[in-house]
């Protein structure tokens, strides 16, 4: 049964280099494949079950499409990894392509806002009684008093998914995360160092990483109030919580996830996910989105004080 | 009072690239870097790159002697002129905007001048130490430095005051992160969270039809000099707080090396032809931010348009409402 096992191996190989998008498939197959094996090699005299067995795996087989050489004989990972440790490797470019940036939850289309599928497991948001009056009045007045409409920094997670590229540099020590929108930045610590002590609060956080196995968990405190998650007015207190989990898929997207937690406004932690896309374009740099001047600019054109 | 941000906050006229400047000037004309002999070798990164990570403090400054002689219309004439003490005289309403202290030469920032810095050298080409200015540059800049105290538009605006994007050479108050990664060195300011990426992989620059506060900057290592490039300038940013203005035609040439395992020596050619008659360079370092008796050397967060007052401080006057406030255009 060597040769089932070998050709199991490279049916394996295959299913793991397509991905879990063939998971169904692959089981299928799988299974297909071990009860032909199974029945014909009853069948056959045992001086002719090698070949038997040989041919019937190959007439299986022939019906996928085969992996590369390389990739037949083992499992291998499919992830890049960096040559300094070894950890999946995020360096690059990225971008999401969803429409949580206008609204977290299930929306649709109107004028100016395109219509989404929403990035909030179970399309529900927790919010505490009071809280959830406090999002109604946010999004009545959305317009001025969204934070983004004096174009601050957007706070986490809302910058992983506004519609703008971001940069990961990543070494050992640091995974350092660059947004085009408003130059915002974060440093991601996976030097085992601590978030810092006293009562700091930042825009953007204080993030703290490790790797669980080929996923990075961040795990972002210090947050300050002033930012909200979408510009339909979903907010949080200085109390929040966030956890990240970033989780590579094969090397141009990245599952991303994000745990809130904030005991002053919902009644429990919920989760967003969206895929992050690698920008595949040769030589995609960031460009600058520069908003603050844009409003400078607009608001003091017609203005001198002579 | 409206300008204390921009006149009391210490730079002369200096310019930052990470932090602030100090004083003491070498003899101009010198070129080259000093450099004893020494068989010291960078270590490298996992990718052969000499390996210059870590938290620093630094960059260049230089001296605009010609500010002193600006005259500057505000007040009564006697105040007129940069660099008269308003010390109990009726200028006192109209504070000289140079203490003696800091036209010696001897720049202090909240009364110390940190010993890391010390190796500014100031501009070192051309040789008289003078920017070498064109006739019609030279009109711009004065125009700028005239209106410094009271200016009529946001051209006339420190960038900083409205957190701009410093461009390149000048940064900000506070260290710099170095950061390397196959392909890139990146250069994280504390302040304003400025980012320079810098892509080490010989691609080429951008279009020029797109500009960038920061410039486009490419980058190659010459040995164990790191050499950027940076072109793409909008002609909106300054190489400091008092109006030593730059145009979109800028190109300017860094070199970082590291001369021992803290520090950086560093230089920046600024070739300017809308400006200036030929390019000039200015020479400095960088060296490690010392850890004793600080928590921590990590960067903290700098929310410049979060916290900004100094836009609207700077340009309101009596009588004149600002404008008012423009909100972010995002279709909702």
């Amino acid at each position: 049964m060597e040769d089932v096992v070998r050709a199991a191996g490279a049916v394996e190989s295959w299913c793991a280099a397509m991905g879990r998008l063939f998971d169904d498939l692959c089981t299928l197959n799988r299974d297909y494949a071990e009860e032909v094996l199974s029945e014909e090699t009853q069948k056959m005299p045992q001086s002719f079950r090698r070949l038997g067995t040989a041919a019937a795996v190959v007439a299986s087989i022939a019906l996928l499409p085969m992996p590369l050489a390389s990739e037949a004989q083992a499992p291998t990972s499919t992830l890049a990894r960096t040559s300094s440790d070894g950890k999946p490797n995020l360096n690059g470019i990225w971008q999401t392509l969803n429409t949580a940036a206008w609204n977290i939850q299930d929306h649709a289309g109107q004028l100016g806002v395109p219509p989404g599928q929403g990035v909030v497991e179970g399309n529900e948001i927790p919010y505490q009684p009071w809280a959830a009056a406090k999002k109604k009045e946010n999004f009545a007045n959305r317009r001025t008093a969204d934070p983004d409409a004096k174009c601050f920094l957007p706070g986490v997670p809302r910058a992983t998914y506004m519609p703008f590229p971001f940069q990961i540099v990543q070494t050992p020590q640091y995974v350092t995360i660059m947004y085009e929108y408003a130059h915002a930045r974060r440093i991601i610590y996976t030097d085992g160092t601590r978030h810092p002590e006293g009562a700091l609060d930042f825009w953007m956080g204080d993030s703290r990483g490790r790797w669980e196995g080929d996923t990075l968990v961040v795990d972002v405190t210090n947050l300050n109030d002033q930012t909200w998650f979408d510009w339909a007015g979903n907010f949080h207190s200085e109390a929040l919580h966030v956890v990240e989990r970033y989780t590579p898929d094969g090397r141009d997207r990245i599952m991303y996830e994000a745990t809130i937690e904030d005991p002053k406004v919902f009644t429990r932690p919920w989760k967003m996910s969206m895929p992050l896309y690698r920008r595949a374009e040769k030589n995609i740099r960031l460009l600058e989105y520069e908003c603050v001047i844009y409003l400078q600019d607009e608001r003091f054109k017609d203005y001198t004080s002579r | 009072m409206r300008h204390c941000l921009c006149i009391t906050c210490a730079a002369c006229m200096g310019l930052w690239l990470a932090s602030v400047p100090s004083g003491a000037q070498t003899p101009a004309g010198k070129l080259t870097t000093e450099r004893k002999a020494s068989t010291w070798t960078p270590a490298r990164t996992p990718d052969g790159q000499p390996d210059i990570q870590g938290v620093w403090e630094g960059g260049a400054a230089f001296r605009t002697e010609e500010v002193d002689k600006v005259q500057v219309n505000v007040g009564p004439s006697e105040c007129n002129t940069y660099g008269k003490s308003a010390v109990n005289t009726d200028c006192a309403a109209y504070p000289a905007l140079w203490s003696d202290a800091q036209r010696s030469g001897v720049i202090e920032a909240g009364g110390r001048i940190s010993p890391g810095l010390a190796s500014r050298r100031g501009l070192v080409d051309p040789p008289d130490g003078k920017i070498p200015w064109k006739p019609e540059g030279r009109v711009k800049y004065e125009n700028i430095v005239r209106h410094l105290y009271e200016p009529p538009t946001l051209d006339y605006l420190d960038p900083h005051a409205r957190c701009m994007l410093p461009g390149v050479p000048r940064g900000g108050p506070g260290g710099v992160q170095f950061v390397q990664t196959p392909g890139y060195v990146a250069l994280l300011l504390e302040y304003d969270h400025v980012s320079r990426v810098i892509p080490i992989d010989g691609r080429p620059h951008i279009s020029s039809d797109i500009r960038l506060f920061m410039g486009d900057s490419v980058g190659r290592w010459e040995g164990t000099t790191l050499v950027v490039e940076t072109t793409n300038f909008t002609g909106r940013t300054w190489y400091d707080m008092v109006g030593t203005i730059q145009s979109d035609a800028l190109r300017t040439i860094e070199r970082f090396t590291p001369v021992d395992a803290k520090t950086i020596e560093y230089t920046v050619t600024v070739d300017d032809p809308k400006l200036f008659t030929r390019p000039w360079t200015i020479a400095g370092g960088f060296t490690r931010i010392k850890s004793e008796g600080m928590k921590s050397t990590e960067l903290l967060e700098y929310a410049c348009a979060e916290g900004m007052r100094s836009l609207e401080q700077s340009m309101e006057r009596p009588g004149r409402p600002l404008p008012p406030v423009v909100t972010n255009v995002v279709p909702r």
